[in-house]
């Protein structure tokens, strides 16, 4: 295993004559939560979209676990786990159906033991049989997070996990983050929790108006995140 | 890697994949009941335009192969503008482009998903073609419909899909979709009405017209195989 988790090199990604992305270039290490701090509009989903092969860079490459994302983004696809603002699941299934469809699709064996045990470990398995649409905010998030682990990956990548989440379900997703790192796996976490970042991650890098401006310690990163505060122009 | 996982084969995501939208469908059966609603009032206002009266039905007979396909094509264009629409809108889309599904499997999924779809509707609505405007349909003629509304619809969907993927984020998309659709089909709807017309007549369809029928099935999917991956390459952002 000699690449590094994330390699990313002089990306630009263009929305009509903005750029959200302006020249980034960034490496992440295996083993690493690697926290990406910045204002509102700085470009973190941005580049989170890219390295989840969900968007292309209009300029410049990106790596994700060894494989270039475009060419490779198959092989990615398997050894990541995503979560985004939405939860991605089936809106009308029960979230033991929903998360089953997800299981199939990767190949999870022992799907439903799988299932069972993520929804107890965040606190859902009393929820297993109802729809996933009559979920609230927070047990949506813990439903995404459930979906994201599913097929056990070898790197998360998390846009803002910590959001509506109560103060059981963010001990339980810290935990997550710090067994994952421990097992030599990678995370590569989007939040505006600038605490939880210093705390969780072991390397930060402060992105503002699509540059990164800073990268290195997170407790320093922390502090630089918060000395940028204006919008994006 | 643990051994969590053992990657499935395309040809298993695919059947997951149909598998699970058409039991999506059946929770709440959306799609169905807009496409069937929409076959509906199409039938009905016919009914209304077209004289049913003996003494006319020289014009029903001219035009009732017609009838029938403006009615398949207006129900069955609902259900294409929604193959991703609704997924899309819910983000579900983005769980699937996430997984680790090829884009030729996902796309074909769609496209057996959304052709099963319209193929339970065109049942309903043949029977109720029939019945309201008194036709029959029997022998030679009967297969040989069936045979050439499999055949449409293959090229219908097959293209259908892929300008749903093209249309679904963009503003007024699904006018959009109606434009580039409609004359895209012409030359295989226009292949259909004659062969339903011999239908009628209990004649069985010319090879020469479902042969042009299966040569543009072909080009349309080697057209969606090929634009779609493309298609759905860069979701920048929310739609
Ligand atoms: N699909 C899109 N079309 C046009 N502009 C976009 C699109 N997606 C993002 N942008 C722009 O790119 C810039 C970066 O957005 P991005 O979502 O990456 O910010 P962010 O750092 O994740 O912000 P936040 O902290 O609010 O989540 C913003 O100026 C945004 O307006
Ligand atoms: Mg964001």
């Amino acid at each position: 295993m000699t690449s590094p988790a994330l390699r990313v090199h002089n990306v630009w990604k263009r929305f009509g004559s903005r750029d959200a992305l302006a020249g980034v270039s960034l490496e992440a290490p295996r083993g690493s939560c690697f926290a990406m701090l910045g204002h509102n509009g700085s470009g973190k989903t941005t580049l989170l979209r890219i390295l989840a092969t969900l968007s292309a860079p209009t300029e410049g490459e990106a790596q994700v676990l060894g494989h270039a994302v475009g060419a490779e983004s198959g092989a990615i696809r398997g050894k990541i786990g995503v979560v985004l603002d939405r939860h991605l699941l089936p809106r009308d299934f029960a979230l033991r159906d929903a998360l089953r469809m997800y299981a199939d699709l990767y190949g999870v064996r022992d799907a439903n033991a799988r299932i069972e045990d993520l929804a107890a470990r965040l606190g859902l398995a009393r929820r297993l049989r109802d729809p996933v649409r009559t979920f609230s905010r927070g047990m949506g998030q813990r439903a995404s997070i459930c979906r994201a682990l599913l097929h056990d990956p070898e790197m998360l990548i998390l846009d803002e996990p910590f959001t509506g989440l109560d103060a059981a379900a963010l001990a339980i997703t810290d935990e997550v983050i710090q067994e994952t790192v421990a097992e030599g796996r990678t995370v590569v976490l989007v939040t505006h929790d600038l605490e939880r970042a210093a705390r969780l991650a072991t390397h930060s890098v402060v992105l503002s108006n699509g540059k990164k401006t800073f990268d290195g310690d997170p407790v320093e990163a922390a502090a630089a995140a918060t000395a940028g505060r204006g919008l994006a122009g | 890697m643990s051994g969590t996982t053992a990657p499935p084969s395309d040809f298993a995501v695919y059947r997951t994949l149909v598998r699970w939208d058409w039991l999506r469908e059946m929770k709440r059966k959306s799609t169905l009941i807009s496409m069937g609603m929409m076959g509906l009032i199409t039938l009905f206002l016919f009914s209304f335009a077209i004289p049913l009266t003996s003494d006319k039905a020289d014009v029903l007979v001219d035009t009732r192969a017609g009838i029938l396909w403006v009615t398949f094509l207006f129900a069955a264009t609902i259900g294409i503008d929604r193959a991703f629409r609704n997924d899309a809108e819910s983000g579900l889309l983005e769980g699937l482009l996430l997984a680790p599904i090829s884009r030729p499997t996902l796309y074909y999924a769609r496209v057996t998903s959304t052709l099963l779809f319209i193929v339970a509707l065109q049942v309903v609505l043949l029977v109720l073609f029939l019945v309201l405007f008194n036709q029959r349909l029997e022998g030679e003629g009967l297969w040989g419909l069936i045979a050439a509304t499999l055949a449409t619809d293959i090229g219908f969907v097959t293209i259908g899909v892929m300008i749903s993927a093209m249309t679904w984020s963009l503003p007024g998309g699904d006018v959009l979709l109606r434009i580039l659709l409609f004359p895209m089909l012409l030359p295989i709807f226009n292949v259909a009405v004659e062969i339903t017309d011999r239908a009628f007549e209990g004649q069985a369809p010319l090879t020469k017209h479902l042969g042009m029928l299966f040569a543009i099935d072909v080009l349309f999917l080697g057209a969606g195989h090929l634009l779609f991956e493309h298609l759905v390459k860069d979701s920048g952002g929310r739609p």
